[in-house]
């Protein structure tokens, strides 16, 4: 048998690939896909090792989706050029107390948490956002860090990187279909904000989202939701917690991000907020804005029901900060 | 570090380098050890000094054991090696397992004991290093090897990064020997190392995590009844994701070595076209099969004795390499299932094994695919999260679910999980008796360059979830 002649196949390999890749990054352009980063734990990791950082008058915010694609740190830097805040939401993964919990008990900080919950969240012993925080104190070495930086840079640049928009979706597309696939309308950064462009969103499929989420919760309305005395009871685990960080220095601030006009009908039935979320703030004297008491905050569109264009994140930011404004301020006796 | 990263691609382009360009070979295999201590270290760094504890105890113990006059000194030194290599095994990949079932038993029979957990942290890669420094003493206590002349060579034997954490398990006289001499830079090593690794990031990355592992996961990440199709589905599309993930770093580690001038044994050759269990393992893991047959089958007696001491002693084998894989009970089952059908199988041999009708190669096809779909039903106890999950898993495949199924499927994910089987049953059956040099030569040598950039385009341009190798938690 003959030997191989490698010479000749990686000299047409890599050539052949570069062909690849160029018309991949060609098509998925011109079909209005972006570059997107990776929202994983690495991610989060990454932002999270920033508390260290951070001194009394900075803002760390937690909570969900809802805080990812509503707030703009732009804003945030550009009213507070001083202080530093960090996003520390996790899409889709619950309550966000287990984050709190490592803030609390394995770091030193002492400034503003900004939270964001709902009345279920408030009581869920779901500890779904706890697997980034594992993650972060065990598995993100050095190397993976590294690594982590290198994607990073890389998917900010390059679109075939998008998981949205591999190429097993960009031929299927074009095999099955005759054409490009359409772009998805969401994409990170690396300060993990999420940016929602429903303007390049299907307008059916966002329907079908709109409709299912806003079936869900009017299902939720037809069942028992506890009594606010029980209801308190199951979050009083917050409690400890917020004190013990109220001791040291730092301050608490909870928030109910904007839904929708339809499903805000359904939720306030649910849990009204004069039953539910004040008697909660107040029995932990936290400050708190929960955006129904605020026109400026609850008029926005949000065509999914819960998240914000990116047009209107830097708006709602402003509107926020400026009703935040009181439980921001500088205290004089804090040190940084 | 992860061959499919980053970091690996430099750290790896480095490390040929600079390795080619030290001219004194001593001076390479210092660079070569060190190296391999980075590659190790950057996961968690205290523990490479069990690495060290590891290779300086063997090193010792089997020193010893060839300068003992006496059986006994010879058995002592043998033992405190078995002591030390297993005793760090047993603590941190068992630790938990036996201090779990040991409160269970205690309160049992009414005894309340309630420890808090361990939480031990399992060191990668310490169920392949104990075996291959394992290996070394006994050979040298078995009369089979003699000391190596040399703490170098023995160090980076142990430590070799392109096989330290998932293997291959290599034994100490392949790799010693290739020690003595200087290796040359040859292209060719080069071409085809770097083209199998280029073939493992594809089953790892394309085939495995992208593609598979999405369907393993919509069957075995919720708990709930699966639909007989959810249970096919996704017991399927793990059988080929654990194949793919293991065998991926296996052709990833061998291409990784030839770069740098090492051969290293191959560690699977097309075990889905197996027929029956003893071909099975005779593809499939094939350097822990060996190891197992050769240090622990052998040493039980093997087939030496009576039938029926043949077929306990290949439970036992099979029942510990279960428990090799896996601090849990659904491992040895797995095992012990396994050694049930080498003892049937072995018992069918003896008493059919002379029909002519096995010759016939529509028969061989069938029985191969029995031995598969038998395979697959097993790695359902391998990668289940319970017990329980295993029976509602099995109990749908046969429909015979007595609950409604609340798992279910989508028929894109079903139909790409069949066509992937399909396609690896079809490849493994056609190449089941060839070499992948061979497969390769026989192509011309565009069609090679075509299949390269293929699978390097899928590799670069189909992302999924950043996932570890399965086999690294061994």
């Amino acid at each position: 048998m003959k030997p191989i002649n490698w010479l000749n196949i990686w000299l047409l390999t890599p050539a052949l690939l570069l062909v690849g890749i160029f018309i991949n990054e060609v098509l998925l352009r011109q079909a209005k896909h972006q570059a997107s980063i990776t929202s994983n734990a690495d991610l989060f990791c990454d932002v999270y090792s920033q508390i260290k950082q951070l001194g009394a008058y900075d803002i760390v915010l937690l909570g969900a989706s809802r805080m990812q694609t509503g707030l703009d740190l732009q804003v945030f830097q550009k009213k507070f050029p001083n202080r530093k805040s960090i996003l520390l939401a996790q899409s889709g993964r619950g309550t966000s107390y287990p984050v709190l919990e490592d803030i609390v008990n394995n770091s030193d900080f002492k400034g503003i948490v900004i939270i964001d919950e709902t009345e279920q969240t408030l009581i869920s012993q779901d500890y779904d956002q706890k697997g980034f925080i594992n993650h972060c104190h065990n598995n993100f070495s050095v190397n993976r860090q590294l690594n982590h930086r290198i994607s990073v840079w890389l998917e900010s640049k390059f679109v075939f990187l998008n998981p949205e928009s591999n190429s097993l979706r960009l031929w299927g597309n074009l095999v099955t279909k005759s054409q490009l696939p359409d772009p998805f309308y969401t994409k990170t950064i690396s300060t993990r904000e999420q940016l929602t462009d429903y303007a390049r969103a299907d307008n059916k499929f966002l329907q079908e989202i709109y409709d299912s989420r806003l079936k869900g919760v009017k299902n939720m309305a037809k069942q028992p939701f506890l009594t606010p005395e029980k209801w308190l009871q199951q979050t009083e685990h917050w409690q400890s917690l917020v004190d013990k960080f109220h001791s040291r220095g730092g301050r608490v601030i909870f928030v109910r991000m904007p839904i929708s006009q339809d499903r805000w009908k359904f939720e306030r039935q649910i849990a009204p907020r004069e039953l539910y979320w004040k008697p909660f703030v107040n029995k932990l004297n936290v400050p708190s804005v929960y955006f129904a008491d605020y026109p400026d905050l609850s008029n926005f569109n949000l065509p999914d029901t819960s998240h914000l264009d990116m047009r209107d994140k830097s708006a709602f930011t402003k509107a926020f900060l400026e009703k935040m404004s009181n439980h921001l301020k500088v205290n004089s006796s804090t040190t940084n | 570090m992860l061959f499919n990263s980053y970091t690996f691609a430099i750290f790896f382009s480095l490390v040929v380098i600079t390795y080619y360009s030290i001219k004194p070979w001593r001076g390479r295999k210092i660079f070569l050890l060190v190296v391999s201590y980075i590659f190790y270290a950057v996961w968690n760094p205290p523990f490479v000094i069990l690495l060290w504890i590891s290779t300086i105890a063997d090193w010792q113990f089997s020193k010893s054991i060839a300068n003992a006059k006496q059986s006994a000194s010879k058995q002592i030194f043998l033992i405190a090696s078995l002591v030390v290599n297993l005793g760090l095994l047993g603590f941190f990949k068992y630790g938990n397992f036996i201090l779990e079932n040991t409160i269970l038993l205690l309160n049992t029979i009414g005894i309340e004991y309630n420890p808090p957990p361990a939480d031990i942290i399992l060191p990668v890669g310490i169920s392949f290093y104990t075996f291959q420094t394992l290996s070394y003493t006994l050979d040298i206590y078995f009369g089979k090897t003699k000391p190596w002349h040399s703490f170098l060579d023995f160090a980076l034997y142990v430590t070799f990064f392109p096989q330290l954490v998932a293997g291959p398990i290599v034994r100490s006289d392949d790799f010693l020997q290739q020690c003595e001499s200087k290796k040359i830079f040859v292209w060719s090593n080069l071409g085809w190392g770097v083209s199998l690794i280029t073939l493992g990031l594809f089953q790892k990355v394309v085939i495995a995590d992208a593609l598979l592992a999405p369907v393993t996961e919509s069957l075995y990440s919720v708990s709930g009844i699966p639909s007989f199709t959810a249970a096919w589905g996704g017991s399927l599309a793990f059988t080929g994701q654990i194949f793919c993930d293991f065998a991926g770093y296996s052709t990833c580690a061998i291409g990784t070595a030839i770069c740098l001038g090492f051969t290293l044994p191959r560690n699977f050759h097309f075990p889905y076209a197996a027929v029956g269990f003893s071909d099975f393992w005779r593809r499939w893991h094939i350097t822990l099969s060996t190891w197992l047959r050769d240090y622990l089958y052998i040493p039980l007696g093997g087939n030496r004795q009576s039938n029926l001491r043949t077929q306990i002693n290949l439970m036992i084998t099979m029942l510990l390499g279960g428990l090799w894989h896996g601090a849990a009970w659904t491992f040895v089952i797995w095992g012990g299932l396994h050694g049930i059908y080498l003892v049937v199988e072995r018992y069918l041999k003896k008493i059919l094994g002379h029909q002519v009708i096995w010759k016939f190669s529509g028969v061989r096809l069938l029985l191969a695919l029995f031995t598969f779909a038998l395979t697959c039903l097993t790695w359902v106890f391998f990668r289940a999260n319970s017990f329980t999950q295993a029976l509602n898993i099995i109990r749908a495949m046969f429909n015979l679910s007595s609950q409604p199924a609340i798992i279910n499927i989508s028929k894109q994910s079903l139909l790409t999980t069949v066509a992937i089987i399909l396609a690896m049953l079809g490849i493994h059956l056609l190449f089941r008796d060839k070499s992948l040099e061979e497969i390769t030569k026989s192509f011309p040598w565009w069609v090679t360059s075509l299949a390269l950039t293929a699978m390097l385009y899928a590799i670069a341009t189909l992302h999924a979830e950043d996932r570890s190798f399965i086999y690294f938690q061994f």
